[in-house]
């Protein structure tokens, strides 16, 4: 249950509302996209068409106006050379006739007549004053020439010292149809045309500008460029243009402009003067509303996809809403809530998902309702066996498990009363052992069976339990019972079972009610295993009691065993101080004889003395290492502690050291800590363990040399002996410090001993709360290390 | 509808105490996108307001007034509302150079978006007050430009505007002295030596008057004072002719006692200015003051669309009026030739 609780069923929360909500839009928005894309295509297209339309118009008509602009102030020259016709050449009317047209026509800078030769007759200006002096012959001009022909001349536009743009005009003075009497040369300011194109606004930003055949910028709203000279040479369109002197074929064509920026342009050609109008304007300008339209398309995409939203919500939260509700519901279930169910109604598939789950959750509580009774079923069983487990292993006597037993036998299967009967093997009867009766009601009978007699006996020869759910109604009751103590007791339900193990049986043990009942067969399998572990624990409990009466026999004989070892170290300690006074006088009368203190002996005397003081002083070492040894077993043995200057006795130990290498067979060498300290300890034993162990390495070592190492380590001494012996075989290393063990004794040759030097030594230093180690190779040396504390613990 | 209706407001209820549970900053946040909305809707008002250009005018004598009439007339002609768009100031200094310049700081201080001037001096004193200021300079009238500008084709700093030509048409002006009075010789010329046109009408008088066979009798004047002064000095025993050159001291105060000292000695006075002509002065050949003032209102609306000044070519009048007056002409006892007076483009009587 708590693995369904813990299942996360809420972790996608959203998901179908958030994937309708994303391929809802995304397909909005792609059609959203297409239809602006195509739409600003077929924009983009009917506004340059609808550009190039106005553009030409502009051109057309700007080229147009000027055109009847220079044509204007042509006529009115022929119209004065007209009216000057009638008057004598360089006569005072014909002045006056200038001066009339100067006054009403401003753009005339200035009126010359020419004679037929190019004599400049006067010349006249609204602001300067020309002087005779000024006079110029004017044969060579284009504009005489043209004139004197006959033709009308325009001149090209030029810009004058007052930053004033103008062109030269020359018609013929004509005194007949046929004959031309001179010119007429007018300068002609076309500041108007710059005013006239400056004004020209269009469209978005759009404005003209008129180049001369020379592709020298003429008019321009921005005079500057004009004084500036600015040629448009480079311009292909321009070109063309000049090339082809028709309408502009490609109108409002995307170029570079005037000033450089990207523009729509059309040109529309003066061909009279030479001229071409242009017509620009920018595209920024001009194909705004094409970002005004990506705007707009930007915006009712957006508000599309807003509206889009909005309904795919409502729509996803309909459709969603239902599944949420089934969510909470099987969200309750999955939490343990087994007997919700859930209540959509939708009249579709969700509410068949949720009639499904709703057989589905049935499924699953009555599975759990079934699980939940074996699980309380297998843990009742588990809880007995648990607790009989630990009645039977709380104690090893028989009497006590088998109380406990009854106890928890009544206690878990409500048995009226519980019998155990025990095999007594002598007389291969089945004995009451013990009864288990909660009640009052204390029911009387057999206290033994033998093997084979009634139930009891029947279930203790063969092993095998007898189960009478009704012993009224069970005809094998009446046929195995011998003592037919149902019908006396009113008994109706009877169980015996065996107490045995797989090699033996043990006893039975007998349950049995008033009332008649069935055993289950998880109780069966239950009693069955709980026997199991009761015979195993009448085997160990009779095991037991075995050890029990082995162990107290055992106590017996260790006592007496202990009796006999003290009354032999006491022997071992009377004799051996028995012998030590005789062999003491022995030895010292044979150091005397050998002194020659009885008198001069010969070599052979002296040799014979000298034998019987060794061999006495090995008797006596001996003799002693026994008396220590018994006095260790005795536990007689104590430590003598007093306050050791290692120097003192490292040099009484060099001194024994001496005596013993006196015929400097070895050499010997001593490294010994500047810093030892004083040691608490028993300074006998030390120097006895020295002496042992150097008296053992001179002993072993027929050559070579013995080093004594005494060292400070941290709260402890270290002594070591070393030397060049022959050494000990490995396997014989664990056995050196066992008494009376000399190892090699065919290698020690006369150096035999009683092997209790080691064995003493051992002893010593565990009494001083020493230790020893021991590394040897056979042929190699030997080298003994030992350590003691700097104090002896007198209290562990 | 109801149970909807309460629903809302519990869900804004709901939305309220969300919102009080906030910290400041996620409160900010959360006014945040209404506040762009509301100063979103609030801004075309922002954008759309119109702006007022405040216009100076410095002028150092009356007359230059028509100048400036001309000015503000096409100015509404071309959209400009007075008191709406526009806000006009008008200066006189009344040929006191020292109020002038005391004028045209003033306008500079109180950061005008244009100054329009109407003479040389003026055009001078404003153009050095704004200079560094970024207040372009207009001047409707210059009688003698390259006093302002190296080039016709554009100042090349904060200054544009229209030449009168007025110098320049000195010879005309003799010419029509001459065809007046064919006998003249002597022609008085009262000037001020330190204006700052003298030298150019120095330069140009004398050469007009030797083609023409004229005698100029240059009378130094410092001020209205000394003009009146030296006016009673002009008899006919003096002089033959009077002319007012370009000089803003002769043809703005001083012309009156000039005018009266000529009808007194009947002396035919020349001017170079076509309001002194109503004044009483005989003829003139100069530009239309109004036109120029129509004419630098398209200068003055170019720049406020953006042309920069410096930019700007100097522009010439578009037209030079010939002007009598008629009643000095009879004061003086003098008959304008009929081919004149065909010509003649005003005459006042």
């Amino acid at each position: 249950m708590d693995s369904l609780s813990g299942l996360s069923l809420t972790s996608h929360r959203g998901r179908i509302r958030w994937r309708l909500m994303g391929w809802g839009l995304g397909l909005l928005a792609l059609a959203l996209v297409s239809n602006t894309i195509s739409g600003f295509i077929y924009t983009r297209q009917q506004l340059i068409h609808g550009k190039a339309e106005l553009h030409t118009e502009v051109a057309t008509t700007t080229a147009r106006s000027i055109a009847e602009l220079v044509h204007w102030n042509l006529q009115q020259l022929e119209t004065l050379s007209s009216n000057m016709a009638t008057h004598t050449l360089g006569a005072k009317e014909q002045e006056t006739l200038a001066r009339l047209l100067i006054k009403h026509n401003p753009s005339i800078a200035e009126i010359t007549l020419l004679d037929d030769q190019g004599e400049q007759r006067f010349k006249l200006s609204p602001m300067d004053l020309f002087s005779a002096a000024q006079k110029a012959n004017q044969k060579a001009s284009l504009a005489f020439i043209k004139a004197i022909a006959g033709e009308n001349y325009i001149g090209p536009v030029l810009t004058s010292e007052r930053a004033v743009p103008y062109l030269t005009l020359a018609v013929p003075l004509r005194n007949s149809p046929v004959q031309v009497a001179g010119a007429v040369v007018a300068r002609v300011e076309v500041r108007i045309l710059w005013e006239m194109i400056g004004a020209i606004s269009f469209g978005r930003g759009g404005y003209a500008y008129v180049v001369s055949d020379a592709g020298v910028l003429i008019a321009h709203k921005d005079a500057a460029l004009v004084l500036k000279q600015t040629t448009m040479r480079n311009s292909a369109k321009l070109r063309r243009s000049f090339a082809q002197q028709g309408a502009d074929p490609e109108p409002a064509e995307i170029g570079t402009g005037i000033t450089g920026e990207q523009v729509l342009s059309t040109y529309a050609p003066l061909p009279d003067l030479g001229w071409v109008v242009v017509v620009e304007e920018p595209t920024v300008l001009a194909l705004s509303e094409l970002s005004r339209l990506q705007e707009f398309a930007g915006l009712l995409l957006a508000l599309g996809l807003l509206v889009g939203a909005g309904i795919i919500t409502i729509v996803s939260r309909k459709l969603t809403r239902p599944l949420r509700e089934l969510q909470k519901d099987v969200g309750r279930i999955a939490a343990g809530e087994l007997s919700h169910r859930a209540t959509v109604a939708t009249r579709d598939e969700v509410e068949d998902l949720a009639n499904d789950f709703n057989k589905m959750a049935e499924s699953l509580q009555a599975s759990y309702e079934n699980l939940e009774a074996k699980i309380r079923q297998r843990t009742q069983t588990v809880t007995t066996l648990y607790e009989l487990s630990r009645a039977v292993n709380q104690s090893l006597e028989l009497q006590i498990i088998i109380e406990s037993v009854m106890a928890k036998m009544v206690e878990f299967f409500g048995f009226e009363r519980v019998q155990v009967f025990l095999l007594n093997e002598q007389s291969e009867e089945f004995c009451l052992q013990a009864v288990h009766e909660p009640g009052n009601a204390k029911l009387l009978v057999p206290k033994s069976f033998k093997a084979g007699e009634g139930v009891v006996g029947r279930v203790g020869q063969s092993g095998e339990p007898l189960i009478f759910e009704d012993v009224r109604q069970d005809p094998r009751y009446a046929a195995l019972s011998s003592s037919k103590v149902a019908k006396t007791t009113g008994i109706r339900f009877l169980a015996v079972f065996p107490i045995k193990t797989p090699e033996r049986t043990y006893g039975t043990i007998v349950f049995d009610s008033l009332d008649a009942r069935v055993l289950r067969e998880g109780e069966l399998r239950l009693l069955n295993a709980i026997f199991e572990h009761i015979g195993v624990a009448v085997e160990k409990a009779r095991l037991f009691e075995r050890i029990k009466e082995q162990g107290h026999r055992l106590a017996q004989l260790n006592e007496e065993l202990q009796a006999a070892n003290r009354a032999k170290s006491g022997f071992i300690a009377a004799v051996s101080h028995d012998l030590r006074t005789p062999l003491n006088i022995m030895i010292g009368n044979a150091d005397l004889g050998k002194s020659e203190f009885f008198g001069a002996l010969d070599a052979d005397y002296k040799q014979a003395f000298s034998k019987i003081s060794h061999h006495g002083r090995m008797v006596l070492k001996m003799v002693n290492d026994m008396l220590t040894l018994s006095r260790f077993e005795a536990k007689k043995m104590s430590l003598d502690v007093a306050p050791v200057a290692l120097g003192e006795l490292i040099e009484q130990a060099k001194s024994h050291v001496e005596y013993a290498n006196r015929d400097k067979k070895l050499s010997v060498q001593w490294e010994v800590d500047g810093n030892l300290p004083e040691l608490v300890t028993d300074p006998i034993k030390l120097e006895e363990i020295l002496q042992n162990l150097i008296g053992n390495a001179f002993k072993f070592t027929p050559a070579g040399g013995i080093t004594v190492r005494v060292r400070n380590r941290e709260a402890r001494v270290e002594f070591s002996v070393a030397d060049t012996g022959i050494g000990i075989a490995p396997e014989n290393v664990d056995k050196i410090f066992d008494e009376f063990e000399q190892v090699n004794k065919s290698r020690t040759g006369n150096h035999s001993g009683a092997g209790l030097g080691l064995a003493i030594v051992k002893k010593y230093l565990d009494l001083m709360q020493g230790d020893i180690a021991v590394e040897s190779a056979p042929g190699q040396g030997s080298k003994f290390t030992f350590s003691l504390p700097h104090s002896v613990d007198l209290h562990s | 509808m109801l149970n909807r209706l309460v629903d809302g407001v519990g869900a804004w209820r709901h939305r309220f105490g969300q919102y009080l549970c906030m910290t400041p900053a996620l409160r900010v946040r959360a006014l945040a996108w209404p506040l762009c909305a509301v100063f979103l809707l609030t801004l075309p008002e922002c954008l759309y307001a119109e702006r007022v250009f405040n216009i100076a005018s410095l002028n150092v004598a009356d007359p230059y007034i028509v100048a400036f009439q001309g000015f503000k007339a096409r100015m509404t002609e071309l959209g400009y509302r007075d008191s709406q768009t526009v806000r006009y100031q008008y200066y006189n200094a009344r040929s006191d150079e020292k109020l002038l310049r005391s004028f045209a700081q003033k306008m500079v201080q109180e950061k005008v978006d244009l100054i329009v001037t109407t003479s040389t001096v003026a055009t001078l004193a404003s153009a050095k007050a704004a200079e560094g200021s970024g207040i372009p300079v207009v001047f409707l009238s210059s009688g003698n430009p390259q006093a302002l500008v190296n080039s016709f084709a554009g100042s090349g700093r904060n200054l544009a505007g229209i030449s009168s030509g007025s110098v320049e048409l000195t010879g005309k002006r003799f010419e029509l002295l001459r065809t007046l009075f064919p006998k003249a010789k002597r022609v008085a010329m009262p000037l001020d030596p330190k204006g700052v046109n003298y030298k150019p009408i120095v330069s140009e008088t004398a050469a007009s008057a030797e083609r023409l066979g004229f005698k100029i009798w240059e009378i130094g004047v410092a001020n209205t004072e000394e003009i009146e002064r030296a006016s009673s000095f002009i008899t006919r025993k003096s002089a033959d002719a009077v002319f007012i050159a370009p000089d803003f001291r002769v043809t703005g105060e001083g012309a009156e006692f000039l005018i009266r000292q000529s009808l007194k000695e009947k002396l035919p006075l020349i001017t170079s200015l076509l309001p002194n002509v109503r004044q009483g002065c005989l003829a003139t050949y100069a530009a239309d003051l109004f036109a120029l003032g129509q004419q630098g209102a398209g200068l003055a609306d170019k720049i406020f669309r953006g042309a920069k000044p410096g930019d700007l070519p100097v522009e010439l009048p578009k037209k030079f009026a010939l002007a009598f007056n008629t009643a000095t002409a009879k004061a003086i006892d003098l008959k304008i030739p009929k081919d004149l007076l065909l010509l003649a483009d005003k005459i006042f009587e």
